[in-house]
């Protein structure tokens, strides 16, 4: 990918160029290519399992490696090849159709890929880990999942990779939705986004809760394997605790793997169509309705758990209704069609074969959302193809026919469409022949690794032979992209006559370092374009150097932490220093404003108008991890009545937790965050000395916090109260070491804070820093406020 | 005078804290009045560091509607979870 590389990095070694880069389009080239890899990798695995399954009683994989492979392609697909295959596009694509230079956070952009690379090499290294890698299903099922049966530390290096996954795309969420929401050009309003930047916001409107609220079972799971917390073992807690939180988050997730993929569909159609999208506002209407819909639907994963009635009837109704905006979508699509002069391109042809395999599957998980039928149909072949027209048809099909759409914008180089034309074909044939007959094996239960019923065996055959036709067709598609690298003649800038419709072709291809040579766009009411610039030059030409080598170094130490955790401990201690250093790296750059972000504020900011990017940056954020505390805290309440039924005795009030410990740490916690809004008060009104006080009283306030809180642990531990001791002990624990941890970063921030502010970093009433430090200290603040009564007075 | 509203939300905040405190240790209120009690403290203290220590100057609308929602999006978890304590049979007895 030449032409998106050394030209927007610069610099004077391209290898150094691009592992330093924050670049957007160049983070955005790093996600799609290894996004494309580990697509690789989880496709080669299912090669694997259907080979196995081409025939009854088969003997090329064995139960223990079946498992594995399955595992691996499912977290793999959904996590790792998805979700930041949409990324990608995203990361190129949205500052420039939304008219900005880059990211609002560069840096954070950057850490956010490198996150993501770690996390999928922590998680390719379970495989060589003493035991092998996780073998408990992509759903990670309760208590299998747990060390009692599932003891290998390859698992336990898997859920580590998922929670740094999981922090990789908080921080890619936050960035995005502050890029969105505040550095779009003037005049361009929500509604004159392309539909794939609208799509990307509302997906991460929901990744914003969805991916925090599966970091909670996780972090369960995880301190369940490591530190013997009792959360899925218990009868309080149990697999229906796992259930629940996991598919709260699962189901949403389902449409933040669609909608990427849907709405560059539309944008396809009416490019091709050379019509204005059909009915936009209702799209966009349809899109948040679904987007807040996707969140009360996940039971329907649970009809068969043995759950109360009235939630099945419940969630039979949510399940059926969330195809009705789904459905607007559809048809507002199919309507652009109508009365449209059509080209039929490649980009075209997989949007309309994406469209048509999306309304097979949805069609399908209506029938999946009534409890008759999905208690039959409930673990059988048949779900496996609902949800791969779904996800794979629906979404990835998508996600190819934008690749295919915005390849001569991103490389500068067209692709031969009689190829393409081609690689639909065979995409189309081997799709349906994989995924089509699997709705004939509504009897045969999914997640075995063989069978003994001949009658299954023809049906198999012909799916492993769409298997690898489908595989053929993903080769052909990488040697188009190939192809077109080495030999594909220069595209022009608007190759799809696409100009009116979208900011990105007006711009060269590919587009420049900094996006917009002419100027800063500006959108008229009626939609037209025009370039601001000033004093007879372009403000893009004032910008920040796209350098930094902190995220790099941090995901490589996060990395070396990761693998050597669970494998070798001096790697961990390297692994730490690297992260330390590029912490303090990083804290020295902002010291000395070396690394300076240039941001035009003069566009549209609604309904963000009175806020800055750090504090929106930082709100979202806090608002965010609601979804992390929130579960815990449902979880909480869950075995806590369970244990009414159980006969556990849950402490009483004073009888492990003293309450004067508790109240006086209350006290101290709420005085600290009073001390907080006040340092960031005076620094508004510029006053150093007062700033400097209160800040560093936050900080003795923190301290004593946490000294409290180490000397209760300590005390527990000495009376002999683990971790896991039971169920009250582990969310004891889990909830205060939460809290806690969240506490100390913030006390290490704050030296930071201190020294700039000594410094007169902050004198010119301007002080993003403790702003967002005061937002976060809030937050904190707050948590421990439902802590206090649920384990100290309760 | 922009102080004047953290402090305020701070002292009740901790004479919130207190009362939650003593209503326990004392003991005289009926358990479940008193953990109606404790709990609706708890809300109040969280909206007043929420409007009065977050917010401090100013308030967003947008933050505000995040803010909703996400609190909306847990409701329906928490009422799954408690409609779902009926069942205590998924697991093993022996710890």
């Amino acid at each position: 990918m030449s032409h998106g590389g050394n030209e927007h990095v610069g610099g004077p070694n391209p290898l150094i160029s691009w592992l330093f880069t924050t670049n957007h389009k160049n983070v955005g080239v790093l996600y799609l290519v290894t996004s494309l890899y580990f697509l690789v990798v989880a496709g080669v695995l299912a090669l694997t399992f259907r080979l196995q399954l081409s025939e009854p009683n088969n003997v090329i994989l064995g139960p223990d490696a079946y498992n594995r492979a399955m595992t691996l392609h499912g977290l793999f697909m959904l996590l790792w090849v998805t979700t930041p295959l949409g990324a990608a596009l995203a990361n190129y694509f949205v500052p420039i159709q939304i008219g900005a230079k880059d990211m609002a956070f560069p840096r954070l952009n950057a850490l956010s890929y490198w996150l993501y690379l770690s996390s999928g090499i922590v998680a390719l290294s379970s495989f060589f880990a003493p035991g092998g890698t996780a073998d408990w299903g992509w759903y990670t099922y309760q208590p299998l999942a747990s060390l009692r049966y599932s003891p290998q530390i390859g698992g336990s290096m898997m859920a580590f990779a998922l929670l740094l996954l999981l922090a990789s795309t908080t921080v890619g969420t936050v960035n995005f939705i502050v890029t969105i929401f505040r550095l779009r050009a003037p005049g361009m309003k929500i509604l004159n986004l392309p539909l794939f930047s609208l799509g990307w916001l509302a997906t991460n409107l929901i990744l914003l809760w969805a991916f925090p609220a599966f970091m909670a079972p996780l972090i369960l799971l995880v301190t369940d394997r490591l530190l013997g917390t009792v959360f899925y073992t218990s009868a309080e807690g149990g697999p229906l605790l796992w259930a629940h939180l996991f598919w709260f988050f699962g189901h949403p997730e389902v449409y933040i793997l669609l909608i990427p993929g849907l709405m560059a569909v539309g944008d396809i159609i009416a490019v091709s169509g050379r019509r204005a999208v059909y009915a936009k506002p209702a799209v966009w209407v349809a899109l948040l309705v679904a987007s807040f819909q996707s969140w009360v639907v996940w039971a329907h994963h649970m009809f068969q758990s043995g759950i109360h009635t009235g939630l099945r009837e419940a969630f039979n109704i949510t399940t059926e209704l969330i195809s009705i905006p789904f459905a607007v979508i559809v048809i507002a699509f199919l309507l652009t069609l109508v009365g449209g002069r059509i080209r039929i391109t490649t980009p075209m042809l997989f949007a309309l074969g994406s469209l048509a395999l999306f309304i097979i599957g949805g069609a399908s998980g209506v029938f999946n959302s009534s409890v008759a039928l999905n208690i039959g149909l409930h673990g059988t072949f048949w779900v496996v193809g609902h949800f791969h027209y779904t996800i794979v048809g629906g979404g990835i099909t998508g996600l190819v026919a934008a690749i295919y759409y915005f390849w001569p914008k991103m490389t500068g180089r067209l692709f031969s469409e009689t190829l393409g034309k081609i690689h639909f074909v065979v995409h189309m044939v081997g799709f349906n022949l994989l995924y089509f007959p699997m709705h004939m094996l509504f009897d045969m239960p999914r997640r075995v690794y063989t069978y003994v019923v001949e009658a299954w065996g023809p049906v198999n055959m012909v799916i492993t032979i769409g298997a690898f036709t489908f595989a053929a067709a993903w080769a052909l598609f990488f040697a188009i992209l190939f192809h077109s690298l080495a030999r594909g003649s220069k595209a022009p800038d608007d190759p799809w006559d696409a100009a009116p419709y979208s900011l990105e072709w007006n711009i060269p291809s590919p587009p420049p370092e900094f996006n917009f040579p002419h100027g800063i766009p500006s959108l008229s009411p009626t939609g037209k374009i025009s370039w601001i610039t000033t004093n007879g030059a372009s403000p893009s030409e004032h910008s920040h150097p796209h350098l930094s080598p902190w995220p790099f170094i941090v995901s490589v130490g996060t990395s070396l932490i990761g693998v050597g955790l669970f494998m070798s401990p001096p790697m961990t201690v390297l692994g730490l220093a690297a992260f330390v250093a590029a912490i303090v790296g990083w804290a020295y750059d902002d010291l000395k404003d070396r690394f300076k972000v240039v941001i035009e504020a003069i566009g549209e900011k609604w309904p963000f108008e009175r806020d800055n990017n750090f504090s929106l940056g930082m709100w979202t954020l806090v608002i965010g991890e609601v979804a992390l505390v929130g579960p815990i805290f449902s979880g909480y309440v869950f075995a806590r009545a369970n244990s009414l039924l159980t006969g556990f005795r849950w402490p009483a009030p004073g009888e492990v937790h003293p309450i004067e410990l508790g109240l006086l740490n209350t006290i101290i916690l709420t005085t600290s965050g009073l001390t907080a809004t006040l340092a960031y008060l005076a620094s508004k009104k510029g006053e150093r000395g007062r700033t400097v006080l209160s800040l560093t009283a936050t900080l003795a306030l923190g301290l004593a916090f946490l000294g409290i809180k180490a000397f209760e642990w300590w005390e527990l531990h000495a009376h002999g109260i683990t971790f896991g001791t039971d169920i009250a002990s582990s969310f004891y624990y889990v909830l205060t070491g939460i809290h806690a941890s969240h506490l100390l970063a913030g006390v290490l921030v704050l030296p930071y804070l201190i020294l700039k502010a000594h410094k007169g970093g902050y004198d010119g009433g301007k002080a993003p820093g403790i702003e967002m430090f005061a937002i976060y200290w809030g937050f904190v603040d707050i948590v421990w406020l439902f802590i206090f009564p649920s384990f100290y007075l309760l | 005078m922009a102080e004047l509203g953290p402090v305020i939300a701070f002292a009740v905040v901790v004479a919130l804290a207190l009362f939650q405190a003593s209503a326990v240790i004392l003991g005289v209120l009926d358990p479940q009045l008193m953990t109606g009690l404790v709990l609706a403290a708890s809300f109040a203290q969280a909206s007043l560091v929420y409007v009065f220590m977050m917010h401090a100057r100013y308030t967003s609308k947008g933050v505000l509607l995040l803010t909703i929602t996400a609190l909306l999006l847990l409701i329906p978890l928490f009422l799954a979870l408690l409609y779902s304590v009926e069942l205590p049979i998924h697991v093993p007895r022996s710890r």
